[in-house]
């Protein structure tokens, strides 16, 4: 209490609230006064008397100085001095220090923008109640050939045996999400639709912004009942959320009534727009163990940390394992805080962006340093002077890093300007599997991290030259511009940021190049299918009767309209075209296992597909033939497999006439008719899988969903909208979402591309930045050693070996730095080797490439200030003495 | 001169506070006579030191000021102890107690155990 009381009397002496000096004098000279009389009476002469009583104050001065350092806060006042000091010196040498300001401005941008969006994405929690108390549950297998897979869709029985078992959670859900077609008023639109169990908006401990959430009985009685809706969906369709309680969407048949609606920041499962009760009863009912179709979340109980919740789940999962040993063998729970699941592989994306910006702001402090310490010797007389006039060391660095504490915070100020364009340019070019881009802004938090940045900033490119300035010795300075000749610790201080420039630029420059080969490559990747001049379009029949059998003929139909189209090729419809797999199933050959565990099978993607089709995406048949109309309902079960699926199962024998089962809506027998050519399912990152394709009109488990493909002739835009208004016309109220292979395909190099894209602009910048360090020191070295040249040209030196003298230092230093930073590189680039492709992390090409490119530059950035060296007029140069 | 000690670090507050305890409301240059009597004239009070001790008591709120006359008649700036000055001078001299005892027994003869 006492210290803050005098804290605060100080601070208000600095605005002059408490008594001055004025009065410290008076007081001062009364002490004198009194202390002369009594000198007086003690016998001394009056002229004596005063001068011991002054002598006795061993100099009134200083009194005074230790008065005033008590009085006021002479760190606050010196530093609110030097300042002052520092705007005016840096406003003399306008040009240098606004180039200054805004390099360091670009750096301090780049770092916020980024901080941001990883702020945004990885750090801020969850906007639910407890965000770090939700947990998702998914399956990991521990055997077989799926061994280590994850899975995030996890079977009803096995949840209800979970929320049955387990004591850790105080709330569980599943649900089940997808893209389904719901009309409001006469127009229908493919919307994400989730459907949620009893639990689940308990887990979120949420609660609706208008109107209210599902009852008991509506979530027992299933899908009949209620919906509730997203802010999002609410605004665009009803213009208010208000509103929108009351209203009625319909799917296909079925109407059903909003009745309420959620707050605007509820966003899961993600990027959902209306959520639907579960049927439970019915799932309860007819789901089997292994119907994978759903993904879990819980609430862990607030006095259970996530590890004792996970060990329970692991023990209910081994005890299914040993109940349900066909279903449940090798089967685990995970149970996984929501936010990293949400997050997934978009933490490396970040943290990689993150640590490139950083290195560029470590370039640009470098650069700043290196232009400082070149001014830094030039202020070595004033720096003496101050030292003469009594200024210790700690003042003098003091005073040179609020200088760059001034300059740091401007470039912060227009950093922070930068960080708000640069941020929207992010979120704008992120790739689409970024989740929560929509919470990205500049906050307190961003704003802080900014502030913190500036300050060690300053430290960072302030220190050296600080350091540097400082060390002065007093007389050598004064002595005018006496013997400048190469050397000193200025200098080499200098050289070792240099070297840290270039190695830094390095590292950099080969991580970019290392990506762009890899975007590259993944461009040029043999797919398997040809995806120009392909539409794409995902459609849903209505379908009336059960198991959605009778939607096979609108899609047939639907076909043999779109081949009327002039310029159609080919057209087609299946359930998953490459690029929209997500998972796999699996298969048996000749037999099927009447225990039939899962883990027996083998892997394959499963797809439904209408004749046509693999015309369409032009996937060759290889043997066999393509599926036609007449493999129906009633006519024995066909299939066809890719060269992989031949492959892995049937290696060198021919498969043509054999038999699969995968046991998905019929456990009859697949006769296989065809073998067509792999397609890269998942992208072009990933190898082709097997695949087994079954005829669109023999299975139906899919629904009423199906993807039509044509290729056709002339613009793929002219060509979706005829095939969308083919749609229309045979059903006003279906859902329709077109878009073409090429579209689809550049999502998923979306994100390789944005990281290359960022980090070969990085990498630029940092390369700018040290080639401008370069540069500037060898510049700021001649200018030095100008004389010293003289005087070696007028003994004889040609310009030949004056050009050598100096390129070589420039050399050495450019050649220290390139090994120092491919090491560095080949240590560092194996961080990033997940996100490779086609190219080794010490892909020796892309190191030599990157070491000549360098190499050339810094030469170039050497040579310029060399050449001028040669320049030099002895004459002139030796008058100037 | 040389046979004088200067005050010791953070001992110069509680001589002050001690005086003004003693001596009532007194001027600076009359805590320092004190000080340096009371020590037998070993002790020397460098004036710097003293008026910064004194304002950071008086920042502290232990001592308050006044201008007054002094028994010559001088104008002088006295010097009084507030009362949480005196809580603090009973406070202060029981820790300073503490301490010597503490301290104390370290030189004390013959004594180890």
């Amino acid at each position: 209490m006492r210290h803050v009381r005098a804290l605060l009397m100080r601070f208000a002496s600095l605005f002059g609230v408490t008594k001055g000096d004025g009065e410290l004098d008076r007081e001062i000279e009364s002490h004198v006064q009194m202390l002369t009389d009594d000198n007086l009476q003690a016998g001394m002469s009056p002229a004596e008397a005063r001068r011991l009583a002054l002598a006795r104050f061993d100099g009134v001065e200083s009194v005074k100085e230790a008065y005033r350092d008590q009085r006021g806060l002479p760190l606050l006042e010196t530093t609110l001095q030097d300042a002052r000091y520092a705007v005016r010196t840096l406003g003399k040498n306008r040009s240098a220090t606004l180039i200054g300001i805004l390099v360091m401005a670009l750096a301090i941008g780049a770092n916020t923008a980024v901080f941001s969006v990883v702020h945004a994405v990885l750090l801020n929690p969850l906007p639910y109640a407890n965000p770090d108390r939700i947990v998702t549950l998914t399956y990991r297998s521990t055997g077989g050939s799926f061994s280590g897979n994850r899975a995030q869709q996890i079977s009803v029985p096995d949840f209800v045996d979970w929320q049955a078992q387990s004591t850790s959670f105080d709330a569980m859900a599943y649900s089940s999400t997808g893209r389904g077609s719901v009309m409001v008023g006469t127009v229908a639109e493919y919307t994400v639709v989730s459907r949620v169990s009893d639990g689940f908006f308990r887990v979120f401990a949420t609660q609706p912004s208008t109107g209210r959430l599902f009852t008991r009985d509506e979530v027992r009685d299933g899908a009949a009942g209620a919906a509730v809706v997203s802010d999002r969906y609410a605004r665009q369709h009803f213009g208010d959320p208000r509103r929108a309680v009351g209203q009625t969407l319909r799917l296909f048949t079925q109407s059903v009534p909003i009745v309420g609606v959620l707050a605007p920041a509820f966003n899961y499962p993600v990027d959902t727009d209306v959520w639907f009760p579960a049927d439970e009863a019915g799932n309860r009912a007819r789901q089997q163990r292994r119907g994978n179709n759903f993904r879990a979340v819980a609430l862990v109980r607030g006095d259970v940390d996530l590890r004792r919740a996970q060990s329970e789940m692991t023990t209910i999962s081994e005890r299914l394992e040993q109940q349900y040993p066909d279903t449940n063998r090798n089967v685990r729970v995970l149970a996984t805080p929501l936010q990293r699941e949400m997050v997934g592989d978009v933490q490396s994306l970040l943290y990689l962006l993150l640590a490139a910006v950083a290195v560029v702001l470590l370039v640009a402090c470098a650069t700043m340093a290196t232009l400082l310490l070149a001014k830094a010797t030039a202020r070595a007389p004033e720096m003496a002077v101050r030292t003469a006039l009594g200024a210790t060391r700690a003042r003098i660095v003091k005073q040179l890093l609020v200088e760059a504490l001034v300059q740091s915070l401007a470039a912060g100020v227009i950093g922070v300007l930068i960080a708000v364009w640069g941020t929207r340019a992010l979120v704008a070019i992120s790739p689409p599997n970024v989740p929560r881009l929509d919470e990205v802004t500049i906050n307190g938090p961003v704003l802080l991290f900014a502030v913190v940045l500036c300050v060690l900033v300053s430290i960072l490119f302030g220190l050296p030259p600080a350091l540097q300035a400082s060390r002065g010795d007093v007389h050598q300075p004064l002595r005018q511009t006496a013997s400048r000749v190469a050397g000193g610790r200025g200098n080499r201080t200098r050289e070792w940021l240099v070297v840290g420039e270039i190695a830094l630029a390095v590292i950099l420059v080969a991580t970019g190049a290392l990506l762009v080969r890899s975007l590259v490559a993944l461009q040029h990747t043999a797919l398997g299918f040809q995806p120009a001049n392909t539409v794409v379009m995902q459609t849903t029949a209505r379908a009336t009767g059960p198991d959605w059998v009778d939607s096979r003929a609108f899609f047939r139909d639907l076909l043999s309209d779109v081949s009327t189209i002039p310029g159609v090729v080919a057209a087609g419809a299946m359930m998953a075209p490459p690029g929209l797999v997500s998972s796999e199933s699996g298969y048996w050959v000749d037999r099927m296992p009447t225990e039939s565990p899962l883990s027996s099978a083998q892997p394959a993607v499963m797809n439904v597909i209408a004749p046509g089709a693999f015309a369409a995406l032009g996937v060759p048949v290889r043997q066999g033939r393509d599926f036609a109309d007449s493999d129906m309902r009633d006519r024995p079960q066909v299939a066809i497999i890719n060269e992989a699926l031949a492959h892995a199962s049937f290696a060198g024998r021919d498969p043509i006439g054999r038999q699969l089962y995968a046991g998905y809506d019929s456990k009859d027998p697949m006769t296989i008719v065809g073998v067509v050519g792999n397609v890269r399912q998942y992208g072009p990152a990933r190898e082709p899988q097997p695949e087994l394709y079954m005829p669109y009109q023999q299975h139906f488990y899919n629904g009423a969903t199906l993807h039509v493909v044509v290729r056709g002739a002339g613009d793929p835009a002219i060509l979706g909208a005829a095939v969308a208004r083919k749609a229309r016309e045979r059903a006003p109220d279906a859902s329709v979402r077109v878009t073409t292979m090429e579209a689809l395909l550049s999502e998923h190099v979306a994100t390789p591309k944005f990281r290359a894209w960022l980090l070969s602009l990085f990498a630029a910048v940092a390369l700018c930045l040290a080639m401008a360090g370069v540069y500037g020191v060898m510049a700021y070295v001649v200018g030095q050693r100008a004389k010293e040249i003289g005087v070696r040209m007028a003994l004889g030196a040609t310009a030949r070996s004056v050009l050598w003298l100096m390129l070589g230092r420039g050399l050495m230093l450019t050649g220290v730095g390139l090994a120092v930073g491919v090491l560095g590189a080949i240590a560092s680039t194996r961080l990033v080797s997940g996100m490779l492709f086609e190219v080794q992390p010490y892909d020796a090409p892309t190191y030599v490439g990157v070491v000549v490119g360098l190499g050339l530059l810094s030469l170039a950035a050497t040579y310029l200030p060399a050449r001028r060296a040669t320049k030099i007029d002895p004459l002139l140069v030796l008058r100037q003495e | 001169m040389s046979d004088k000690t200067d005050v010791w670090q953070g001992t110069l507050a509680l001589m002050i506070l001690k005086t003004l305890e003693t001596l009532g409301p007194q001027h600076g240059y009359g805590i320092a006579r004190r000080i340096e009597q009371t020590s037998g004239h070993r002790l020397r009070v460098h004036y710097g030191t003293l008026y910064a001790s004194l304002l950071k008591l008086e920042q502290e709120g232990y001592i308050a000021t006044e201008w007054g006359t002094s028994e010559n008649n001088r104008k002088a700036k006295f010097y009084a102890l507030t009362r949480a000055g005196r809580k603090q001078v009973v406070k202060a001299g029981k820790d300073w107690q503490h301490v010597t005892d503490i301290v104390s027994r370290f030189f004390a003869p013959g004594e180890s155990s």
